[in-house]
């Protein structure tokens, strides 16, 4: 009895150093999760609650004005209501490109193969390069209106027209957005069993309009949900291609919530309180909009 | 006739996968095709399908050539190993896909779905997801949607192979009955032995793409053309040795083993007989005598409720013997230590001789040798 009590306590000890090390192995990466991520969160949760100006040295306590004032600008509930329609287009539209790119790739040729990784390239430049090169590609001189040019169009400087700027912007994202979502699409559609889709053949589901209604898209739904979702927070977080390209203009043609926080604390006022705030309301919104597609989600998994 | 298969070529890249395949089942008949996995068979089934196209030959269904024709237009329906049910579809639409593909009028297909539900016992699970019911469910869920398109052949693809032992021979039972109340044709793909002789009226035996024999189970296991077949009907297997020509007389020949004296011999009335032969005598027909010919040395004995599996040491290979529970020696059977020699006898008749090329030879045996006696034989000269 001595003798398994002293092997427990031995156990004991053994599992608490193994615990030890386990916290020792993570805890690098816990502290920069800690330092970089939840420790600003809460700090600017805080200062969101106070009128804080790092440049003016004023800093008081003014409990949710600031979340008041940011509802009733005019100009950021003008901001995130284009961030909205800019999502329900974007997301829309690179959905469904990323299914048709998955379904037309999805062999294991050697020309899909080589397609897949050319239709990867967008996925994989640095936003900013790729805005630099869009910047080009839409002016007046450049690729799209060199194309309509021979359809006898006017040239259109795109980023300058009120119009087009933001529609040239959605462009731009779909086009390197898009290949992403068609790699998660891909590993989708290889958890579809070979011989599923050969019992659909033989029932005589042959048409690819049928295939995508009875087969793909309800075996794939739970992947486009994965994918809408990752679609939304992306477009609701737009920035780089904005800051880089239009600065939210032209006429605030194109200003969106990162930028009115953007322009807040670093260009006009200085005013960090306020733009926290602004953060909060942008992440509530993000929040609440995944979590009504996760109550959705349950119920359409059929693993 | 329901299917004719003229000489069928399939290949995957350098692989082969069909050689020149030729089939033929009648209106009924239930044909299995046997064979190891990577033997061809499925390749054969997805062809007949149309879900793989061949390299070359014709696939005839009630006398249509039917080489590009689109699967669901066949007239054939496939029951899929793991069934392949639509995973998001409830079983009635599992089971109606079919009917509606067709654009049937919606009553005539509820009647339809309800007729077949009722003939394979699911009415109750209609409403259910196929990650509701069970393994077995989920068969019977796979029989009824093949049975509502009303084919000329079923095509079943190891459609047990997922399912528990004793489950499985179950089932075997309702595929035999599904087989008596629907008088359709069914081509049955399997690697499993017991499943072909247990319900096939013929089984086309296939390896590495080329058919080896076909027949009925009985002759198959009584009359096997090649050791291929030979060894895979029947368990436990058939045993094989090597035996070689004797350098003394060309009609006797001796078991090709290290040990000095072969533990029987065999003596044919042919003496232009090949230098080599494969030897095969299955488990079952030793006879365990104490004046038998074949001199064995046991290694361990299973008790298995009706025999006794033996594992015993001939000349330099293993082999099993089954003998009944009745059998005796001097020693009680259950008494024998490993190690302790054994005599047992078989029948002329029951060897079965294999030329160089594993095709069966049909030479009369004249005589078996104990190895006293070819001991003296060589002794003598």
């Amino acid at each position: 009895m001595n003798n398994t009590s002293t092997k427990n306590k031995r156990r004991k000890i053994d599992l608490k150093l193994e615990a030890r090390y386990g916290y020792l192995l993570v805890a690098p990466l816990m502290a920069l999760i800690v330092i970089f991520t939840f420790f600003p969160a809460i700090y600017s949760f805080a200062i969101s609650l106070f009128h804080y100006n790092p440049f003016g040295h004023q800093v008081f306590f003014i409990g949710l004005a600031n979340y008041d004032s940011v509802l009733h600008s005019g100009l950021f509930a003008k901001a995130l209501l284009d961030v909205l329609y800019y999502t329900v287009v974007v997301v829309s539209i690179q959905t469904i490109l990323a299914f048709m790119f998955a379904i037309l790739f999805n062999h294991k040729m050697m020309i899909s193969r080589i397609s897949r990784a050319f239709v990867f390239i967008p996925a994989i430049v640095s936003s900013v390069a790729l805005s630099i090169i869009f910047i080009w590609v839409f002016s007046d001189q450049g690729l799209i209106n060199y194309f309509t040019s021979f359809f006898g169009i006017k040239p259109i400087n795109f980023f300058f027209s009120t119009t087009y700027a933001f529609p040239a912007i959605m462009a731009l994202n779909i086009f390197s957005t898009t290949p992403y979502f068609m790699i998660i699409y891909l590993a989708g559609l290889q958890t579809i069993p070979r011989s599923v889709l050969e019992a659909a053949s033989l029932d005589g589901v042959k048409t690819g309009w049928n295939r995508f209604r009875y087969i793909y898209a309800p075996m794939l739904n739970f992947t486009t949900f994965i994918v809408v979702i990752l679609g939304i927070i992306g477009s609701m977080q737009l920035f780089d291609q904005i800051y880089v390209i239009t600065d939210g203009g032209p006429s605030h043609a194109t200003y969106v919530p990162l930028m009115f926080i953007y322009n807040r604390t670093f260009i006009y006022f200085g005013d960090v309180g306020l733009s926290a705030a602004a953060s909060f309301i942008l992440f509530f919104a993000i929040l609440f909009i995944t979590l009504m597609q996760r109550r959705y989600l349950k119920e359409t998994r059929w693993t | 006739m329901a299917i004719e298969l003229k000489k069928l070529n399939m290949a995957y890249g350098s692989t082969v996968a069909l050689k020149d395949f030729d089939l033929h089942v009648d209106d009924g008949e239930f044909v299995a095709i046997l064979g190891p996995s990577g033997g061809g068979k499925s390749t054969a089934l997805r062809i007949i399908a149309g879900l793989v196209l061949q390299d070359s030959g014709d696939v005839i269904i009630n006398g249509e050539v039917m080489n590009n024709i689109h699967p669901s237009e066949r007239n054939v329906a496939m029951v899929f190993q793991n069934q392949a049910l639509y995973p998001h579809m409830t079983v009635y639409n599992n089971i109606a896909l079919n009917l509606r593909m067709k654009g049937i009028p919606k009553q005539e297909i509820d009647r339809k779905v309800r007729e077949v539900a009722n003939i394979v016992g699911i009415t109750s699970i209609l409403d259910r997801k196929p990650k509701e019911i069970s393994g077995g469910q989920a068969q019977r869920v796979g029989l009824a949607r093949a049975m509502i398109r009303d084919p000329v052949v079923y095509l079943m693809d190891e459609p047990l192979t997922g399912l528990d032992a004793k489950f499985r021979d179950e089932m075997r039972e309702e595929l035999i009955k599904f087989h008596r109340i629907t008088k359709k044709s069914i081509i049955y793909v399997t690697h499993d032995q017991i499943e072909a002789m247990s319900m096939a009226d013929r089984i086309v035996v296939l390896n590495n793409g080329i058919k080896i024999q076909e027949g009925s189970p009985r002759d198959l296991y009584d009359n096997p053309e090649h050791v291929f077949v030979a060894t895979f009907l029947g368990s436990p297997a058939m045993n094989t040795f090597r035996f070689r020509k004797s350098t003394e007389d060309p009609k006797l020949f001796i078991l090709d083993s290290t040990t000095e004296v072969s533990p029987f011999g065999l003596e044919f009335a042919d003496k232009t007989l090949p230098d080599e032969l494969t030897v095969g005598i299955r488990p079952n027909d030793f006879i365990l005598s104490d004046d038998g010919e074949i001199k064995v040395v046991l290694q361990s004995l299973e008790f298995l409720g009706s025999v006794i599996q033996m594992r015993v040491k001939l000349g330099d290979s293993e082999l099993i013997i089954t003998v009944s529970r009745e059998s005796r020696t001097k020693t009680d059977i259950y008494d024998l230590k490993p190690e302790s020699p054994l005599r047992f006898s078989v029948s002329s008749e029951r060897f079965y001789i294999f030329g160089p090329d594993d095709r069966r030879l049909k030479n009369p045996i004249i005589k078996v040798h104990p190895p006293e006696a070819i001991m003296k034989k060589t002794q003598g000269k």
